[in-house]
């Protein structure tokens, strides 16, 4: 009866337009009289005409003495309608408790996760939005190739210069400020030295951006040379409760600052990093650093340009302006090329381009698309769930529809009621999420990729009055998304068949929906599940990489300014330190200093791309490397006067010179012309991070590069070791404590090694939540399958079936489905996972064993869910529950 | 008493001469016959319910058939109002045919 009624010979959209408009009353009567002369007009004329025809005709419908009266149509909506939705909802929650708070659970940890996704990409996105001109500020950044540089990179930076030019000769512009980073070194007050890392700016800052002062006057703080402006938190580590103001600080290296301001807050939610800001007259005051400043090429690295906008000024305008000031002001020169330099709002340096040099740490436009990505895939799971789980029970409603149809529900009311039932749902959801926030925000906070930037997750509720719209609209999108089918197909009961208990024709769509969804879920669950295990594996395999050179029993100690001679010498005398040895950059950290090699037949473009390593005479024996050929530096090579260096065989292989005795000798070129000898050849090593290939290393004494001592110490002896390394940097008289690691430990807790960390942890919790929402979701489903089943299944016991055909007829449609899932989420993940392990040169190899421990997992819990349902159903005693027929 | 329009008149004729059988497609094919001009059955439907506040139509809906999707039809019929209004337009064009006894034999030569 339904599919007659359903079929039509219009096309779907009239009919749709004239269900939307007609009313009830005339509804029936013009779709019968529609199709029939539809019907009529096809079978006498061929053609399009009867299809060109049908439209005019609908169209001619539309009148407005037949539309549907106002007073049944939802946006007016009695409030009394409302109260008795609230009231039929709560009631079905309580009457399926069990239904619900499946329900609930899913939805609320999967919002949970997602709210710390989305609050924490919003977080990102809202930074300096609280500026009262955050509007109309800019910044200008630049596309600039270097001479040291083969390659165009972007940059946050942009000439010092910019500033004024702009200011002068761009109308629009109503005030510039040229901020400029690298205030480093230590701040030294009375003997105790922290770490500084701050900015200079000119006085103008405080104009641009709404930072106030508790103290100072911020239209004079920053104008003498050596004014400095500190935050609350490092007054209070510095002067406790005195007052600050006129306090003279040194910072290492003899330059001295009096203190003119302090900051109102720590807590700026700013890109700018404000610890420190000294006055940019500091710089100018220095001769040889205006120079640097006023020479672009030289100032690009490090200067910032920030403008106000006037308010009738458009940025498109004031970009092309900006742009044709390159070839007047910053033509190339000796190789710098200045290709590009961009206008870009205040408020959307985070969640943009990644560059170089960025001012703050940013948080990249993909890294949050990625998040946002992860966030929805939960959250979809646990809408699906909801989905599957209410029209699978939809027998048990039908009845319910069609007693309200009859009371003269329309199909609009019940859709609504439905929604709302959801909307129901999903706000006892929220508010588990939120509690549910308190757990997670810490957790997220912990993750090393957060924690080493320094974005941290903070929800205010009592600050942030945005947060709540955000909770509303989630809860809002949850319903819409989660309730919206569940109600078309509950209100299409027809009142006749409902009461009667009629659903087979309508059931069969749901169960089509229902197996589709079932696939979904599990697809999804399964791809999360075996990406993790690769992840976890390959993490495991980075933990315990070989990288070709000892980590065992070494201590990197850090010099700071401290010359490495005199720390050596000093801890070498030790009895629990084997052996010294000095180095510019600790490899395999991810840091690493760029030069470019050559030959002499070589062009500028044929050059590769290399890196370089200063390194004394102890190096190769203390990270026990092989010599190849040749000899060891000593520190009569010192690069400047020998020109000398060892390299490893990539570069050998790179430069064509050969097998590594014959190269020894031989020359190559560094940079743009320094001639360089080769003294040795090392066997490769990976002194790049995991994630590369190994490449070309060049290593040379330069006894001023040393930053770092590399200690060996007696075996078993790391505490004593530690403790006299302690002492000895002591001796030194720096007013920084030590800084000392383990070698092993910082490989483990290398960059790379923690960003995979990080990533299998996030990867691997939503992976246990997707999989765990979708077999309760399974869990709901089989038992309601069961339960509609029960008679069938006590008279097929009757009849002689014993339990395992009982279990097997069950579980069949479910080990189908599931069977699906696995054949569609395989290839998928399989692709996913080889993909993300090709950012890793030192990788596994994506084995079936990381697949099947995924499958295997899945599949376990999946039947572990259906078969305590079915096993149930088929153990129970069939007269039970056949006695009342 | 409402005058009849001449599309509502023709309307009205096609139901009285379709008696029974008489709803929205099936006058619209009875005019599309008679007249050889199209109309939407947008504007017929919307001449039957005027016709019907007017007071010269009367319909019910029918029962559901096996015919077009079980879907029902609603059947009008001319009231005696409606009767008495197609008359009264007749005989105001019978009045003038009067008056011109030539047209006859015009038509007939032509």
């Amino acid at each position: 009866m339904n599919s007659v009624q359903d079929h039509s010979n219009l096309p779907s959209f009239l009919l749709w337009l004239l269900s939307v408009f007609c009313s009830e009353e005339y509804y029936e009567e013009f779709r019968g009289d529609l199709e029939e002369i539809h019907d009529l007009r096809t079978r006498d004329r061929t053609g399009p005409g009867a299809n060109f025809l049908i439209w005019i005709d609908t169209f001619s419908m539309l009148r407005i003495r037949f539309r549907r009266s106002r007073s049944t149509s939802l946006i007016f909506f009695p409030i009394g309608m409302f109260r008795n939705y609230l009231m039929v909802a709560l009631r079905s929650l309580k009457r399926h408790a069990a239904f619900a708070s499946i329900n609930i659970f899913g939805l609320s940890v999967s919002m949970a996760v997602c709210l710390v996704l989305i609050l924490f990409i919003r977080q990102n996105g809202t930074q300096d939005e609280f500026h009262e001109h955050a509007d109309s500020i800019v910044r200008v950044y630049s596309d600039f190739k270097s001479a040291s540089n083969r390659d165009n990179n972007l940059y946050g930076t942009s000439p010092a210069t910019l500033a004024s030019i702009m200011e002068q000769e761009i109308p629009g512009i109503e005030a510039t400020t040229k901020v400029r980073s690298g205030l480093r070194g230590t701040l030294v007050y009375d003997g105790t030295g922290l770490p500084l890392d701050g900015l200079y700016a000119e006085p103008s800052f405080f104009d641009l951006f709404s930072f106030e002062l508790k103290s100072g006057d911020p239209a004079t703080a920053l104008i003498n040379p050596g004014s400095l402006v500190l935050t609350p938190s490092q007054v209070l580590k510095f002067f406790g409760d005195e007052d600050p103001m006129g306090k003279v600080m040194n910072v290492s290296g003899g330059r001295e600052f009096t203190i003119t301001g302090v900051l109102a807050s720590d807590d700026y939610h700013t890109i700018l990093p404000l610890s420190a800001i000294a006055s940019y007259s500091t710089l100018e005051a220095d001769e040889d650093t205006q120079i640097m400043l006023d020479t672009w090429t030289r100032s690009i690295y490090r200067s910032f340009t920030f403008a106000l906008l006037s308010e009738n000024a458009s940025v498109d305008d004031i970009q092309s302006r900006v742009r044709e000031l390159i070839p007047v002001h910053f033509a190339e020169q000796d190789n710098n090329k200045l290709h590009d330099l961009i206008v870009q709002p205040l408020t959307s340096i985070n969640l943009g381009v990644p560059m170089g040099n960025e001012i703050g740490v940013a948080l990249p436009a993909i890294a949050a698309w990625f998040l946002a990505s992860l966030a929805l895939m939960v959250l979809l799971t646990a809408c699906f769930n909801y989905v599957g789980l209410t029209v699978s029970r939809s027998l048990k409603r039908s009845r319910e529809v069609g007693v309200r149809k009859v009371f003269g529900a329309s199909r609009a009311h019940i859709s609504t009621q439905f929604v709302f039932e959801t909307l129901v749902v999903s706000v006892v959801s929220v508010v588990l999420a939120v509690a549910l926030l308190q757990w997670l925000e810490p957790a997220f906070n912990s993750m090393s990729f957060v924690s080493m930037t320094g974005i941290y997750l903070s929800i205010d509720y009592l600050q942030d009055g945005g947060l709540y719209l955000v909770l509303v609209v989630f809860a809002v999108f949850v319903a819409l998304i989660a309730g919206f089918y569940p109600a078309m197909f509950l209100s299409r009961f027809q009142p006749a068949d409902a009461v009667k208990g009629v659903t087979d024709s309508s059931g069969r769509g749901g169960s089509r929906l229902r197996k589709s969804l079932v696939v979904i879920q599990f697809s999804i669950s399964l791809i999360f599940l075996i990406v993790t295990v690769s992840m976890m594996r390959q993490a495991n395999h980075m933990q315990t990489a070989d990288y070709g050179f000892a980590q065992k029993n070494i201590v990197n100690v850090r010099m700071f300014d401290v010359p490495y001679a005199r720390f050596r010498d000093r801890v070498s005398m030790s009895s629990n330190i084997e052996m010294v040895s000095g180095i510019s950059i600790i490899p395999a950290m991810g840091s690493r200093s760029d030069v470019w090699l050559s030959t002499p037949g070589m062009t500028d473009d044929e050059a590769i791309k290399g890196y370089q390593f200063s390194v004394d005479e102890n190096f190769v024996e203390n990270l026990e490397l092989e010599l190849l050929a040749g000899t060891n530096l000593t520190p009569e090579m010192e690069f400047d006067v020998a020109r000398k260096a060892l390299v490893n065989e990539t570069t050998l292989r790179v430069l064509g010179l050969g097998a590594p005795v014959d190269a020894v000798g031989s020359t190559f070129i560094a940079g743009d012309s320094t001639v360089v000898e080769i003294a040795g050849v090392l066997k490769d090593f990976r002194a790049d991070a995991l994630t590369e290939k190994i490449s070309a290393n060049v290593f040379a004494y330069r006894a001023e590069n040393f930053a770092w001592a590399n200690v060996r110490v007696v075996p078993g002896r790391l505490e004593e070791a530690q403790e006299d390394i302690r002492e000895a940097w002591s001796a030194m008289g720096h007013s920084r404590n030590v800084d000392q690691a383990v070698f092993e430990t910082q490989l483990k807790n290398s960059f790379a090694n923690l960003g995979v960390q990080d990533m299998y942890r996030l990867i691997g919790f939503i992976a246990m939540l997707a999989v765990l929402i979708s077999c309760l979701g399974l869990l709901g489903i089989a038992s309601f399958n069961v339960e509609r089943r029960t008679r069938e299944i006590s008279i097929r016991k009757v009849l002689g079936a014993d339990v395992r055909t009982v279990v097997g007829l069950l579980s069949k449609e479910f080990l189908i489905l599931i069977g699906l899932a696995t054949l569609v989420s395989v290839p998928v993940a399989w692709y996913l996972a080889s993909s993300w392990l090709q950012m890793f040169e030192y990788r596994i190899s994506l084995g079936p064993g990381t697949i099947a421990i995924g499958l295997f997992a899945v599949l376990s819990i999946a039947f572990t869910a259906i078969g305590s349902q079915t096993i149930r159903a088929a153990l129970a005693n069939p007269v039970d529950n056949l006695h009342d027929d | 008493m409402d005058q009849l329009g001449t599309l509502e008149e023709l309307v009205l004729l096609a139901v009285c001469s379709l008696s029974e059988e008489a709803y929205g497609v099936s006058v619209h094919q009875k005019l599309g016959e008679n007249t050889g001009r199209p109309l939407t059955l947008g504007a017929v439907h919307t001449t039957l319910y005027r016709l019907q506040d007017k007071g010269f139509l009367d319909s019910k809906l029918g029962g559901a058939t096996n015919t077009r999707g079980g879907r029902r039809k609603r059947f009008f019929q001319a009231t005696g109002a409606g009767l008495e209004a197609l008359r009264a337009a007749q005989s105001v064009r019978q009045k003038f045919w009067k008056t011109i006894p030539a047209l006859d034999a015009v038509t007939a030569l032509a």
